[in-house]
């Protein structure tokens, strides 16, 4: 009996490891409201650091090397570089007037910034600290992403409703598609076959061919005892080897799982309130979202489909971004 | 004087109506145009989108809740507790207390009795937070229209100021210069300081929002941990 304890008591602690990330991965939380951003371990789910930058802070992502931290903040049209070893502001880039979110090339220069307030997007050299180009896009650009050739820049504008498909060497827009209105992240999918978009007010994800820029699916969600309005989908991640996604819907305060091979949703996980981005850690165990209203980011377990914590960070948590130490 | 009046629904929105009396009071003299040229409703002029109702969905997440059971409204043991943690003065550190106090007196018949003190909330919550969003897009009317009013006596300030250009302007029209001069500078410095406080009038809605997930989530608990 004594024995059985003993391994019950085994199989209990190492179920409980089994939840969280195996390796130490290092979260970066911006908070919108607090001028912050916040650090959490991925293995303990504690906040080990918080750290003051800009104003505003919105976009955030690493450098390719992993040794920076990039940080929009928006209300100070400024990009800030930050030292993640000694967590210090180490200079800003020019990031044009309200910088919100960017996308590095996959080569890790440079750097595509929507100006939200400016209908631009701005190329800058993350090394020479140059403004490459500023390309013109529709009202109110949001969404950046890039294929993983590099060749191709997306980006919406929230209030032209579209997805614009930029050519990266020339700068020039190659393609607009009309998606549904307040069109917010749009992403490659692992193959760079697929587009992802998610349109906050519409309510839907759009998925477009790279190749022939159609519409070939469009994604609505439905959710039990919840009214439509409050169902808008932004953030939007998919797994490396492209099974499943995941979409962050706003106020509904959930998280949707699709099925990437049926474009069916298999569950809708109530995580914290106004859900609006998303971050896997590199071993995709766990996924972090951030919720602007409640102030804290869930964390979800991908294998068990389950919301294993809630952390509290600063106010408005806005994005994340993980770091492979 | 611009007025946005909130009736008292129900004895239980008491507090916190008037909180927010108080809260919206002082954005009485707030009001503002709409920043977001895309929000559906041309008179919603907050950065998130205008959400009328907040559904049960949202925040509960134990089993499904019947929205339709109305048993709470007659059940003085939800009644008194919804009285207790629905007002904001109260924090959320004493209404977990006061929840788990209930809980550990009615452990027979608990996940009923949470979940319908949590449809008794959220129906307090989605009165007083409708009262909110109509005060608001009430107040974004009449910014709208001072806003339009100050265009229109800015136009009429040019013509006289042509006039005493040219030698023309009359006694009559010097008086109504000095006065139109005098009312813009008035209506300009209410427009801007109204909309200087637009993201403070458009938190009112989400503190509610805020407050009553909180809450849920106390609600659901005790029940959760059994």
């Amino acid at each position: 009996m004594k024995n059985f304890t003993k391994s019950m008591a085994l199989i209990f602690s190492l179920s409980l490891l089994s939840t969280t990330s195996a390796s130490a991965y290092t979260v970066y939380i911006s908070n919108e409201k607090d001028d912050t951003v916040t650090i959490i371990d991925s293995k303990t789910l504690k906040v080990t650091d918080t750290i003051k930058v800009g104003q505003r802070p919105r976009g955030i992502t690493l450098t390719k090397d992993q040794k920076q931290l990039l940080v929009c903040a928006s209300d100070d049209d400024t990009v800030e570089v930050i030292d993640r070893q000694t967590k210090k502001i180490v200079k800003t880039l020019p990031s044009g007037p309200d910088p919100e979110l960017f996308i590095l090339h996959p080569t890790g220069n440079p750097l595509y910034i929507a100006n939200e307030d400016d209908n631009m997007v701005t190329v800058v050299d993350i090394k020479t600290n140059k403004v490459l180009s500023e390309i013109g896009v529709g009202v109110e650009p949001e969404g950046m992403g890039i294929s993983p050739d590099g060749k191709t820049i997306i980006n919406t504008s929230e209030t032209t409703n579209m997805v614009h498909f930029i050519d990266s060497k020339t700068h020039e827009i190659t393609h607009n598609v009309l998606v549904d209105q307040r069109p917010r992240v749009s992403i490659y999918g692992p193959a760079g076959k697929y587009v992802w978009a998610s349109s906050e007010i519409g309510g839907t994800v759009s998925i477009i061919d790279a190749k022939t820029k159609e519409i070939t699916k469009k994604i609505s969600f439905k959710i039990p005892g919840i009214s439509q309005d409050t169902i808008q989908p932004v953030g939007i991640q998919l797994l490396k080897d492209g099974s499943k996604a995941f979409v962050a819907l706003g106020p509904s305060n959930r998280v949707a799982v699709i099925n990437t091979k049926t474009y069916e949703v298999e569950k809708y996980l109530l995580v914290g309130q106004r859900v609006w981005n998303l971050g896997f850690t590199p071993d995709e165990k766990l996924i972090f979202t951030t919720n602007g209203i409640s102030n804290d980011v869930s964390v979800i377990d991908v294998a068990s489909l389950k919301v294993i914590k809630s952390i509290p960070v600063g106010r408005y948590p806005w994005g994340v971004v993980i770091a492979n130490d | 004087m611009l007025q946005i009046c909130f009736k008292k629904t129900s004895p239980l929105t008491g507090p916190l109506t008037g909180l927010f009396m108080l809260t919206l009071s002082a954005a009485i003299i707030i009001t503002t145009t709409p920043t977001h040229a895309f929000s559906e409703d041309k008179n919603w002029p907050c950065a998130q989108r205008k959400v009328e109702k907040l559904s049960a969905g949202q925040m509960w997440r134990g089993s499904p809740v019947d929205v339709k059971d109305t048993s709470w409204q007659t059940n003085d043991k939800i009644t008194a507790l919804t009285k207790e943690i629905l007002p904001r003065r109260i924090t959320l550190e004493q209404t977990n207390k006061t929840i788990t106090k209930f809980a550990s007196e009615n452990k027979d018949n608990l996940e009923p009795l949470m979940k319908q003190t949590f449809l008794a909330l959220l129906n307090e919550t989605n009165q007083i937070r409708s009262e909110i969003i109509g005060g608001i897009g009430r107040f974004t009317k009449r910014q709208k229209d001072l806003a339009k009013r100050i265009t229109t006596n800015r136009q009429k300030v040019t013509e006289l100021e042509k006039n005493d250009e040219d030698g023309t302007l009359t006694k009559e029209q010097d008086k109504q210069l000095v006065a139109l001069e005098r009312s813009l500078e008035w209506d300009q410095r209410i427009h801007e300081e109204r909309e200087q406080s637009l993201d403070f009038v458009c938190e009112a809605p989400v503190l509610l929002e805020q407050r009553l997930f909180a809450l849920a989530k106390q609600l659901n608990a005790p029940f959760e941990k059994k």
